[in-house]
Protein backbone atom coordinates (compact mmCIF):
# COMPACT_ATOMS: atom_id res chain seq x y z
CA UNK A 1 0.00 0.00 0.00
CA UNK A 2 2.35 2.11 1.10
CA UNK A 3 4.86 1.45 -1.95
CA UNK A 4 1.82 2.09 -4.28
CA UNK A 5 1.70 5.78 -2.54
CA UNK A 6 5.12 6.35 -3.02
CA UNK A 7 5.10 5.39 -6.55
CA UNK A 8 2.25 7.25 -7.05
CA UNK A 9 4.15 9.94 -5.47
CA UNK A 10 7.12 9.59 -7.56
CA UNK A 11 4.64 9.58 -10.98
CA UNK A 12 3.06 12.79 -9.64
CA UNK A 13 6.42 14.47 -9.30
CA UNK A 14 7.96 13.37 -12.57
CA UNK A 15 4.81 14.78 -14.29
CA UNK A 16 5.10 18.07 -12.10
CA UNK A 17 8.63 18.06 -13.46
CA UNK A 18 7.87 17.18 -16.79
CA UNK A 19 5.11 19.59 -16.71
CA UNK A 20 7.34 22.57 -15.59
CA UNK A 21 9.87 21.74 -18.54
CA UNK A 22 6.69 21.98 -20.74
CA UNK A 23 6.10 25.72 -19.46
CA UNK A 24 9.71 27.05 -19.80
CA UNK A 25 9.27 25.61 -23.45
CA UNK A 26 6.15 27.00 -24.73
CA UNK A 27 7.17 30.47 -22.92
CA UNK A 28 10.41 30.61 -24.77
CA UNK A 29 9.61 29.34 -28.14
CA UNK A 30 6.54 30.93 -28.46
CA UNK A 31 6.94 33.31 -30.76
CA UNK A 32 8.67 30.85 -33.34
CA UNK A 33 5.53 28.45 -32.68
CA UNK A 34 2.66 31.30 -33.45
CA UNK A 35 4.60 31.85 -36.84
CA UNK A 36 5.24 28.28 -37.45
CA UNK A 37 1.11 27.51 -36.68
CA UNK A 38 0.57 30.41 -38.68
CA UNK A 39 2.02 28.69 -41.32
CA UNK A 40 0.69 25.58 -41.19
CA UNK A 41 -2.91 26.27 -40.65
CA UNK A 42 -2.85 27.67 -43.65
CA UNK A 43 -4.86 26.13 -46.43
CA UNK A 44 -2.40 23.34 -48.94
CA UNK A 45 -2.32 24.28 -52.49
CA UNK A 46 -3.60 22.33 -54.60
CA UNK A 47 -1.13 22.67 -57.50
CA UNK A 48 1.62 24.76 -55.87
CA UNK A 49 1.12 28.31 -57.24
CA UNK A 50 -1.65 29.40 -54.39
CA UNK A 51 0.45 29.63 -51.61
CA UNK A 52 0.23 32.02 -49.17
CA UNK A 53 3.11 34.82 -48.83
CA UNK A 54 5.82 32.67 -46.29
CA UNK A 55 9.13 33.81 -45.42
CA UNK A 56 12.09 32.46 -47.02
CA UNK A 57 12.31 28.70 -47.25
CA UNK A 58 10.37 28.43 -43.84
CA UNK A 59 12.80 31.29 -42.43
CA UNK A 60 10.15 31.51 -39.43
CA UNK A 61 11.15 28.38 -38.42
CA UNK A 62 15.06 28.49 -38.68
CA UNK A 63 16.36 28.95 -35.00
CA UNK A 64 18.34 32.68 -35.80
CA UNK A 65 21.81 33.19 -35.65
CA UNK A 66 23.64 36.12 -35.25
CA UNK A 67 26.13 36.80 -38.42
CA UNK A 68 29.19 38.77 -38.23
CA UNK A 69 29.49 42.15 -40.62
CA UNK A 70 31.05 41.99 -43.70
CA UNK A 71 34.90 41.81 -43.40
CA UNK A 72 36.92 44.25 -46.20
CA UNK A 73 39.07 41.07 -49.16
CA UNK A 74 36.28 38.32 -47.84
CA UNK A 75 33.20 37.13 -49.56
CA UNK A 76 29.89 37.98 -47.33
CA UNK A 77 28.91 34.86 -46.03
CA UNK A 78 24.87 33.98 -46.02
CA UNK A 79 22.90 31.91 -44.08
CA UNK A 80 19.85 32.00 -46.90
CA UNK A 81 19.68 32.40 -50.61
CA UNK A 82 18.88 36.04 -50.81
CA UNK A 83 21.94 37.31 -48.45
CA UNK A 84 23.93 36.35 -51.27
CA UNK A 85 22.08 38.81 -53.99
CA UNK A 86 22.36 42.86 -54.52
CA UNK A 87 19.14 45.14 -53.42
CA UNK A 88 16.31 44.62 -55.84
CA UNK A 89 18.08 40.70 -57.14
CA UNK A 90 15.95 38.73 -55.68
CA UNK A 91 12.86 40.78 -57.74
CA UNK A 92 14.76 40.33 -60.99
CA UNK A 93 14.52 36.35 -60.61
CA UNK A 94 11.08 36.22 -59.47
CA UNK A 95 10.37 38.54 -62.36
CA UNK A 96 12.29 36.46 -64.86
CA UNK A 97 10.37 33.54 -63.53
CA UNK A 98 7.37 35.60 -63.97
CA UNK A 99 7.85 36.38 -67.56
CA UNK A 100 8.58 32.85 -68.31
CA UNK A 101 5.55 31.14 -66.51
CA UNK A 102 6.86 29.90 -63.91
CA UNK A 103 5.74 32.35 -61.08
CA UNK A 104 2.40 34.58 -60.35
CA UNK A 105 4.09 37.42 -59.04
CA UNK A 106 0.53 38.19 -56.90
CA UNK A 107 1.59 35.27 -54.41
CA UNK A 108 5.09 36.38 -53.91
CA UNK A 109 6.56 38.48 -51.28
CA UNK A 110 8.53 41.06 -53.47
CA UNK A 111 12.85 40.25 -52.87
CA UNK A 112 12.33 37.38 -50.76
CA UNK A 113 13.00 33.71 -51.74
CA UNK A 114 9.94 32.73 -50.25
CA UNK A 115 8.23 28.91 -50.75
CA UNK A 116 6.45 29.97 -53.77
CA UNK A 117 9.76 31.22 -55.51
CA UNK A 118 11.78 28.19 -54.19
CA UNK A 119 8.78 26.01 -56.29
CA UNK A 120 9.18 27.92 -59.14
CA UNK A 121 13.10 27.87 -59.21
CA UNK A 122 13.06 23.51 -59.31
CA UNK A 123 10.37 23.40 -61.81
CA UNK A 124 12.28 25.92 -63.99
CA UNK A 125 16.19 23.89 -62.99
CA UNK A 126 13.91 20.74 -64.11
CA UNK A 127 12.74 22.16 -67.47
CA UNK A 128 16.36 22.91 -67.88
CA UNK A 129 18.39 19.82 -67.15
CA UNK A 130 19.61 21.39 -63.66
CA UNK A 131 20.17 20.32 -60.35
CA UNK A 132 16.82 20.83 -59.01
CA UNK A 133 17.70 22.27 -55.61
CA UNK A 134 14.95 25.35 -55.62
CA UNK A 135 18.06 28.17 -55.10
CA UNK A 136 18.87 30.35 -57.52
CA UNK A 137 22.36 30.15 -58.43
CA UNK A 138 24.77 31.20 -60.93
CA UNK A 139 23.82 28.77 -63.66
CA UNK A 140 20.30 29.32 -63.45
CA UNK A 141 20.28 33.10 -63.38
CA UNK A 142 22.11 32.69 -66.51
CA UNK A 143 19.36 30.66 -68.22
CA UNK A 144 17.02 33.05 -66.54
CA UNK A 145 18.86 36.05 -69.27
CA UNK A 146 20.10 37.60 -66.11
CA UNK A 147 23.77 38.25 -65.62
CA UNK A 148 24.84 36.98 -62.63
CA UNK A 149 27.91 39.47 -62.19
CA UNK A 150 25.52 42.26 -61.78
CA UNK A 151 23.11 39.70 -59.79
CA UNK A 152 25.38 38.75 -56.84
CA UNK A 153 27.01 40.70 -54.05
CA UNK A 154 31.12 40.97 -54.19
CA UNK A 155 33.54 41.59 -51.84
CA UNK A 156 34.63 45.32 -51.63
CA UNK A 157 38.31 44.43 -52.91
CA UNK A 158 36.12 42.36 -55.89
CA UNK A 159 34.13 45.67 -56.97
CA UNK A 160 37.63 47.60 -56.88
CA UNK A 161 39.48 45.45 -59.08
CA UNK A 162 36.15 45.31 -61.53
CA UNK A 163 35.58 41.49 -61.29
CA UNK B 1 35.61 33.49 -124.31
CA UNK B 2 37.47 33.96 -121.17
CA UNK B 3 40.45 35.43 -121.09
CA UNK B 4 43.60 33.39 -119.07
CA UNK B 5 43.64 36.31 -116.58
CA UNK B 6 39.65 35.72 -116.00
CA UNK B 7 39.77 32.48 -115.73
CA UNK B 8 42.63 32.51 -113.11
CA UNK B 9 40.58 35.15 -111.48
CA UNK B 10 37.47 32.71 -110.99
CA UNK B 11 39.83 29.77 -110.16
CA UNK B 12 41.26 31.80 -107.32
CA UNK B 13 38.00 31.35 -104.59
CA UNK B 14 37.51 27.69 -105.85
CA UNK B 15 41.03 27.00 -105.22
CA UNK B 16 40.72 28.81 -101.68
CA UNK B 17 37.51 26.70 -100.65
CA UNK B 18 39.10 23.91 -101.36
CA UNK B 19 42.41 24.59 -99.83
CA UNK B 20 40.06 25.49 -96.22
CA UNK B 21 37.80 21.94 -96.78
CA UNK B 22 41.12 20.47 -96.98
CA UNK B 23 42.71 22.14 -93.86
CA UNK B 24 38.87 21.25 -92.11
CA UNK B 25 39.58 17.74 -92.99
CA UNK B 26 42.78 17.55 -92.12
CA UNK B 27 41.74 18.94 -88.67
CA UNK B 28 38.75 16.62 -88.01
CA UNK B 29 41.01 13.40 -89.03
CA UNK B 30 43.20 14.71 -86.68
CA UNK B 31 41.00 15.50 -83.40
CA UNK B 32 39.35 11.82 -84.77
CA UNK B 33 42.74 9.94 -84.55
CA UNK B 34 43.79 11.99 -81.63
CA UNK B 35 40.71 10.80 -79.46
CA UNK B 36 41.14 6.87 -80.78
CA UNK B 37 44.84 7.08 -79.62
CA UNK B 38 44.01 9.26 -75.91
CA UNK B 39 41.49 6.98 -75.41
CA UNK B 40 43.23 4.11 -74.68
CA UNK B 41 46.26 6.16 -72.85
CA UNK B 42 42.99 7.67 -70.94
CA UNK B 43 41.89 4.53 -69.92
CA UNK B 44 45.22 2.40 -68.36
CA UNK B 45 45.77 6.05 -66.51
CA UNK B 46 42.45 6.16 -64.58
CA UNK B 47 43.30 2.37 -64.24
CA UNK B 48 46.79 3.05 -62.66
CA UNK B 49 45.30 5.85 -60.53
CA UNK B 50 42.72 3.93 -59.65
CA UNK B 51 44.75 1.11 -58.78
CA UNK B 52 46.80 3.57 -56.58
CA UNK B 53 44.30 4.29 -54.07
CA UNK B 54 44.70 2.81 -50.41
CA UNK B 55 42.10 0.69 -49.02
CA UNK B 56 39.52 0.92 -51.87
CA UNK B 57 39.66 -1.01 -55.52
CA UNK B 58 38.14 0.80 -58.21
CA UNK B 59 36.45 -0.18 -61.39
CA UNK B 60 35.00 1.69 -64.55
CA UNK B 61 33.22 0.70 -67.90
CA UNK B 62 34.42 3.46 -69.50
CA UNK B 63 36.39 6.85 -70.32
CA UNK B 64 36.75 9.01 -72.62
CA UNK B 65 38.18 12.47 -73.46
CA UNK B 66 37.52 15.09 -75.77
CA UNK B 67 40.60 17.42 -77.50
CA UNK B 68 37.70 19.92 -79.07
CA UNK B 69 35.51 20.36 -75.62
CA UNK B 70 38.41 19.89 -73.21
CA UNK B 71 36.42 17.43 -71.20
CA UNK B 72 36.86 14.16 -69.24
CA UNK B 73 34.16 11.55 -68.64
CA UNK B 74 34.13 8.58 -67.22
CA UNK B 75 31.27 6.21 -66.73
CA UNK B 76 30.00 3.57 -64.19
CA UNK B 77 32.85 4.24 -61.99
CA UNK B 78 32.82 2.05 -58.86
CA UNK B 79 35.09 2.05 -55.69
CA UNK B 80 34.86 -0.89 -53.32
CA UNK B 81 36.83 -1.02 -50.17
CA UNK B 82 38.92 -3.63 -49.39
CA UNK B 83 39.02 -5.20 -47.74
CA UNK B 84 35.21 -5.31 -46.75
CA UNK B 85 34.47 -4.18 -43.30
CA UNK B 86 33.04 -7.20 -41.37
CA UNK B 87 29.38 -6.83 -41.31
CA UNK B 88 29.15 -4.70 -44.21
CA UNK B 89 27.28 -5.66 -47.69
CA UNK B 90 30.05 -6.55 -49.94
CA UNK B 91 27.64 -5.89 -52.94
CA UNK B 92 27.37 -2.30 -51.90
CA UNK B 93 30.13 0.25 -53.14
CA UNK B 94 31.69 2.93 -51.12
CA UNK B 95 31.21 4.97 -54.15
CA UNK B 96 29.41 4.81 -57.68
CA UNK B 97 28.66 6.91 -60.32
CA UNK B 98 26.70 6.60 -63.46
CA UNK B 99 28.88 9.30 -65.05
CA UNK B 100 31.05 12.04 -64.52
CA UNK B 101 32.34 14.50 -66.04
CA UNK B 102 35.23 17.23 -66.11
CA UNK B 103 35.24 19.55 -68.30
CA UNK B 104 37.73 23.21 -68.81
CA UNK B 105 36.00 26.30 -69.67
CA UNK B 106 38.06 27.03 -73.83
CA UNK B 107 37.20 30.95 -73.50
CA UNK B 108 38.73 31.60 -69.92
CA UNK B 109 41.81 29.00 -70.79
CA UNK B 110 42.57 31.82 -73.99
CA UNK B 111 41.24 34.96 -72.67
CA UNK B 112 42.63 35.10 -69.25
CA UNK B 113 44.78 31.88 -69.09
CA UNK B 114 42.65 30.73 -65.93
CA UNK B 115 41.83 26.83 -65.47
CA UNK B 116 38.15 27.05 -64.96
CA UNK B 117 36.43 23.53 -64.92
CA UNK B 118 32.74 22.29 -64.57
CA UNK B 119 32.04 18.99 -63.44
CA UNK B 120 28.76 17.31 -63.65
CA UNK B 121 28.23 13.85 -61.52
CA UNK B 122 24.90 11.62 -62.54
CA UNK B 123 23.33 8.83 -60.51
CA UNK B 124 26.42 8.93 -57.53
CA UNK B 125 25.54 6.61 -54.83
CA UNK B 126 27.78 6.67 -51.20
CA UNK B 127 27.19 3.97 -49.19
CA UNK B 128 28.87 5.30 -45.24
CA UNK B 129 29.07 3.06 -42.14
CA UNK B 130 30.52 3.74 -39.43
CA UNK B 131 31.94 1.20 -37.31
CA UNK B 132 32.62 0.61 -33.74
CA UNK B 133 36.47 0.48 -35.16
CA UNK B 134 38.33 2.03 -38.08
CA UNK B 135 38.82 -0.97 -39.52
CA UNK B 136 35.20 -1.82 -39.83
CA UNK B 137 34.16 1.62 -41.09
CA UNK B 138 33.61 2.62 -45.00
CA UNK B 139 33.93 6.40 -44.07
CA UNK B 140 36.71 8.20 -46.97
CA UNK B 141 38.77 7.75 -49.80
CA UNK B 142 41.89 9.13 -50.92
CA UNK B 143 44.08 11.89 -49.37
CA UNK B 144 42.74 14.06 -46.47
CA UNK B 145 45.02 16.90 -47.51
CA UNK B 146 44.12 16.83 -51.31
CA UNK B 147 42.13 19.80 -50.85
CA UNK B 148 45.20 21.57 -49.04
CA UNK B 149 47.55 20.01 -51.87
CA UNK B 150 45.22 21.35 -54.77
CA UNK B 151 45.10 24.61 -53.56
CA UNK B 152 48.95 24.65 -53.68
CA UNK B 153 49.16 23.13 -56.70
CA UNK B 154 47.88 25.52 -59.31
CA UNK B 155 45.36 28.57 -59.83
CA UNK B 156 42.12 26.78 -60.74
CA UNK B 157 38.27 27.94 -60.32
CA UNK B 158 35.60 24.75 -60.22
CA UNK B 159 32.72 27.27 -61.78
CA UNK B 160 29.75 24.79 -60.61
CA UNK B 161 30.04 21.22 -59.60
CA UNK B 162 26.37 19.76 -60.52
CA UNK B 163 24.86 16.90 -58.81
CA UNK B 164 21.29 14.92 -60.07
CA UNK B 165 19.92 11.99 -58.78
CA UNK B 166 22.28 11.07 -56.21
CA UNK B 167 22.09 8.62 -53.33
CA UNK B 168 23.57 8.76 -49.66
CA UNK B 169 23.45 6.01 -47.49
CA UNK B 170 24.38 5.55 -43.87
CA UNK B 171 24.86 2.67 -41.26
CA UNK B 172 25.64 3.61 -38.15
CA UNK B 173 27.00 -0.39 -36.51
CA UNK B 174 28.45 1.71 -33.39
CA UNK B 175 25.74 0.84 -31.37
CA UNK B 176 21.87 -1.15 -30.74
CA UNK B 177 19.47 -1.76 -33.69
CA UNK B 178 22.37 -0.73 -36.49
CA UNK B 179 20.32 2.95 -37.93
CA UNK B 180 20.50 3.52 -40.85
CA UNK B 181 19.06 6.94 -43.15
CA UNK B 182 19.16 6.70 -46.84
CA UNK B 183 18.88 9.87 -48.61
CA UNK B 184 17.92 9.75 -52.37
CA UNK B 185 16.72 12.34 -55.37
CA UNK B 186 19.21 14.23 -54.32
CA UNK B 187 20.37 17.15 -56.17
CA UNK B 188 22.69 19.45 -55.69
CA UNK B 189 25.19 22.50 -56.68
CA UNK B 190 28.55 23.42 -55.66
CA UNK B 191 29.30 26.69 -56.95
CA UNK B 192 32.80 29.41 -57.34
CA UNK B 193 35.35 26.91 -55.20
CA UNK B 194 38.57 28.44 -56.09
CA UNK B 195 41.91 27.64 -54.87
CA UNK B 196 43.21 31.35 -54.95
CA UNK B 197 40.72 34.35 -53.74
CA UNK B 198 41.73 36.72 -57.56
CA UNK B 199 39.70 33.53 -59.09
CA UNK B 200 36.89 33.62 -56.10
CA UNK B 201 35.27 37.18 -57.89
CA UNK B 202 34.51 38.34 -54.46
CA UNK B 203 31.65 35.56 -53.72
CA UNK B 204 31.44 32.81 -51.27
CA UNK B 205 31.63 29.20 -52.22
CA UNK B 206 27.66 28.26 -52.16
CA UNK B 207 26.48 24.63 -51.79
CA UNK B 208 23.06 24.08 -52.61
CA UNK B 209 20.97 20.56 -52.14
CA UNK B 210 17.57 19.11 -51.88
CA UNK B 211 16.26 15.57 -51.76
CA UNK B 212 14.23 13.22 -49.67
CA UNK B 213 15.39 11.35 -46.66
CA UNK B 214 13.80 7.97 -45.87
CA UNK B 215 10.36 7.15 -47.43
CA UNK B 216 8.99 10.58 -46.21
CA UNK B 217 11.24 13.32 -45.63
CA UNK B 218 12.06 16.35 -47.23
CA UNK B 219 15.76 17.34 -47.41
CA UNK B 220 17.01 21.32 -47.93
CA UNK B 221 20.15 22.55 -47.39
CA UNK B 222 22.32 26.00 -48.09
CA UNK B 223 25.18 26.67 -47.00
CA UNK B 224 28.24 29.52 -48.29
CA UNK B 225 31.60 29.31 -46.81
CA UNK B 226 34.61 30.84 -47.76
CA UNK B 227 37.59 27.84 -48.49
CA UNK B 228 40.49 30.09 -48.54
CA UNK B 229 39.67 31.92 -45.38
CA UNK B 230 42.88 30.52 -42.29
CA UNK B 231 40.12 30.30 -39.60
CA UNK B 232 36.56 28.04 -40.57
CA UNK B 233 34.31 30.30 -42.11
CA UNK B 234 30.92 29.11 -43.16
CA UNK B 235 27.39 29.76 -42.65
CA UNK B 236 24.12 28.13 -43.80
CA UNK B 237 20.60 26.60 -43.10
CA UNK B 238 19.46 22.65 -43.47
CA UNK B 239 16.02 21.24 -42.77
CA UNK B 240 13.93 18.59 -43.12
CA UNK B 241 10.21 18.50 -43.06
CA UNK B 242 7.56 15.96 -42.86
CA UNK B 243 9.68 13.02 -42.11
CA UNK B 244 7.45 10.18 -40.59
CA UNK B 245 8.78 8.97 -37.15
CA UNK B 246 8.76 5.44 -38.56
CA UNK B 247 10.89 6.00 -40.63
CA UNK B 248 13.43 7.10 -38.22
CA UNK B 249 12.42 3.85 -35.58
CA UNK B 250 15.44 2.65 -34.75
CA UNK B 251 17.16 5.48 -34.92
CA UNK B 252 15.05 7.18 -31.88
CA UNK B 253 15.37 3.16 -30.37
CA UNK B 254 19.26 3.86 -30.16
CA UNK B 255 19.31 7.87 -29.13
CA UNK B 256 16.38 8.00 -26.96
CA UNK B 257 15.33 4.65 -25.76
CA UNK B 258 11.93 5.85 -27.17
CA UNK B 259 9.21 3.63 -30.25
CA UNK B 260 7.64 6.04 -32.27
CA UNK B 261 3.82 4.76 -33.06
CA UNK B 262 2.33 7.68 -35.05
CA UNK B 263 3.50 11.23 -36.08
CA UNK B 264 6.03 13.37 -38.32
CA UNK B 265 8.93 15.61 -37.31
CA UNK B 266 10.38 18.92 -39.13
CA UNK B 267 14.12 19.50 -38.06
CA UNK B 268 15.02 22.98 -39.00
CA UNK B 269 18.87 23.91 -38.48
CA UNK B 270 20.89 27.30 -38.88
CA UNK B 271 24.75 27.79 -37.94
CA UNK B 272 27.65 30.20 -38.45
CA UNK B 273 31.06 29.94 -38.24
CA UNK B 274 33.94 32.25 -37.82
CA UNK B 275 36.95 33.64 -36.30
CA UNK B 276 37.04 29.79 -34.90
CA UNK B 277 33.69 29.81 -33.14
CA UNK B 278 30.16 28.32 -34.58
CA UNK B 279 26.77 29.24 -32.94
CA UNK B 280 23.45 28.13 -34.19
CA UNK B 281 20.50 26.23 -33.26
CA UNK B 282 18.31 23.60 -34.01
CA UNK B 283 15.05 23.44 -33.50
CA UNK B 284 12.51 20.38 -34.06
CA UNK B 285 9.10 20.33 -34.49
CA UNK B 286 7.08 17.21 -33.65
CA UNK B 287 3.46 16.48 -34.82
CA UNK B 288 0.85 14.53 -33.85
CA UNK B 289 3.43 12.51 -32.15
CA UNK B 290 2.87 9.60 -29.65
CA UNK B 291 5.63 7.28 -28.27
CA UNK B 292 6.33 4.12 -26.59
CA UNK B 293 9.21 2.56 -24.88
CA UNK B 294 12.05 0.55 -26.81
CA UNK B 295 12.50 -2.01 -23.90
CA UNK B 296 10.42 -3.59 -21.15
CA UNK B 297 10.43 -3.06 -17.75
CA UNK B 298 9.14 -0.46 -15.68
CA UNK B 299 11.97 2.14 -15.96
CA UNK B 300 11.69 2.50 -19.68
CA UNK B 301 7.98 2.20 -19.46
CA UNK B 302 7.70 5.23 -17.33
CA UNK B 303 10.04 7.19 -19.36
CA UNK B 304 8.23 6.57 -22.58
CA UNK B 305 5.06 7.39 -21.07
CA UNK B 306 6.54 10.77 -19.41
CA UNK B 307 7.66 11.72 -22.57
CA UNK B 308 3.95 10.62 -24.12
CA UNK B 309 2.69 12.88 -21.73
CA UNK B 310 5.32 15.87 -22.07
CA UNK B 311 4.12 15.86 -25.84
CA UNK B 312 0.60 15.71 -24.88
CA UNK B 313 0.96 18.51 -22.53
CA UNK B 314 2.71 20.78 -24.85
CA UNK B 315 0.44 19.86 -28.27
CA UNK B 316 -2.75 20.84 -27.61
CA UNK B 317 -2.62 24.82 -28.40
CA UNK B 318 -3.77 24.59 -32.18
CA UNK B 319 -7.00 21.68 -32.40
CA UNK B 320 -6.64 18.95 -34.54
CA UNK B 321 -2.65 19.59 -34.77
CA UNK B 322 -0.48 18.79 -32.23
CA UNK B 323 2.94 19.96 -32.64
CA UNK B 324 5.52 20.83 -30.96
CA UNK B 325 8.65 22.92 -30.76
CA UNK B 326 11.68 24.17 -28.95
CA UNK B 327 15.05 25.72 -30.51
CA UNK B 328 17.99 23.50 -28.99
CA UNK B 329 20.81 26.31 -29.12
CA UNK B 330 24.83 25.33 -29.43
CA UNK B 331 27.89 27.45 -29.90
CA UNK B 332 31.93 26.49 -29.18
CA UNK B 333 35.07 26.54 -30.58
CA UNK B 334 37.02 25.28 -33.36
CA UNK B 335 40.36 25.68 -32.29
CA UNK B 336 42.11 22.77 -34.11
CA UNK B 337 44.65 23.92 -36.61
CA UNK B 338 43.58 20.50 -38.39
CA UNK B 339 40.09 21.09 -38.38
CA UNK B 340 39.01 21.22 -42.52
CA UNK B 341 36.06 22.86 -43.78
CA UNK B 342 33.68 20.16 -45.41
CA UNK B 343 34.03 17.53 -42.81
CA UNK B 344 33.45 19.95 -40.47
CA UNK B 345 30.41 21.17 -41.83
CA UNK B 346 29.32 17.34 -42.67
CA UNK B 347 29.98 17.20 -39.24
CA UNK B 348 27.84 19.95 -37.48
CA UNK B 349 25.08 18.95 -39.87
CA UNK B 350 24.71 15.17 -38.91
CA UNK B 351 25.18 16.78 -34.64
CA UNK B 352 22.16 18.96 -35.62
CA UNK B 353 19.89 16.27 -36.86
CA UNK B 354 20.90 13.57 -34.14
CA UNK B 355 20.72 16.46 -31.47
CA UNK B 356 17.53 17.68 -33.05
CA UNK B 357 15.75 14.26 -33.24
CA UNK B 358 17.43 13.30 -29.83
CA UNK B 359 16.00 16.41 -27.81
CA UNK B 360 12.99 16.61 -29.63
CA UNK B 361 11.92 13.37 -28.41
CA UNK B 362 13.53 13.64 -25.15
CA UNK B 363 11.55 16.40 -24.71
CA UNK B 364 14.91 17.95 -22.85
CA UNK B 365 15.21 21.82 -22.12
CA UNK B 366 17.71 23.66 -23.50
CA UNK B 367 20.71 22.35 -22.83
CA UNK B 368 22.91 23.89 -20.10
CA UNK B 369 26.42 25.07 -21.18
CA UNK B 370 28.48 21.32 -21.01
CA UNK B 371 25.83 20.12 -23.27
CA UNK B 372 25.77 22.70 -25.47
CA UNK B 373 29.34 22.38 -26.05
CA UNK B 374 28.98 19.10 -26.77
CA UNK B 375 28.11 19.14 -30.60
CA UNK B 376 31.36 20.94 -31.50
CA UNK B 377 33.68 18.70 -29.78
CA UNK B 378 32.03 16.15 -31.86
CA UNK B 379 32.59 18.47 -35.02
CA UNK B 380 36.08 18.61 -34.04
CA UNK B 381 36.84 15.11 -33.20
CA UNK B 382 35.21 14.74 -36.65
CA UNK B 383 37.35 17.27 -38.55
CA UNK B 384 40.48 16.59 -37.27
CA UNK B 385 39.79 12.79 -38.39
CA UNK B 386 39.99 11.18 -34.65
CA UNK B 387 36.33 11.05 -34.79
CA UNK B 388 34.38 7.66 -35.90
CA UNK B 389 32.26 8.49 -38.68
Amino acid sequence: MSGGRVRAGALGAALLACGSIACFHTTKVDKDQDAHDAKTQAPAPANGTAQPKQSEGGASEQPKVTRRPERPGRPGLAAAPSGLFVPGGVTQVQQALASRGYLDLSQVEDGRIDLPTTAAVRRFQEDQGLARTGNPDHETVRRLGIDPDALFRKSSDAKKRGQ
Amino acid sequence: MDSPVARAKHARPRGRHQRLFAGLLVLAGLLVAGRLALNPWVSTHTRDVLSSLKGYRGDFDDVSISLLHLSYSIDGLKLVQVPTPPGADVKRPYFYARHIGIGLHLRELIQKRELVAAVDLEGPKMNIIAGKTKETSQTKVGDPELGAKLQRLSPLEVQRIQVTHAELAFSDQTGKGSPSLWFHDLDGTVENLATRRGLSHGEPTTVAASGTLQKTGQVSLFITADPLDKALAFSGRAAVEGLDVHDVGNFLVQKADLTPEEGSIDIFAEFDAHDGRIAGGVKPVLKNIHVGSARSGVGPQLKAWIADAGLRLLSDRVPKRHAVAAVVPFQGTIDSPQAQLWPTIWAALRNAFVAGLQSGFAQLPPQDQAQKQDVLPQARRAASGGARR
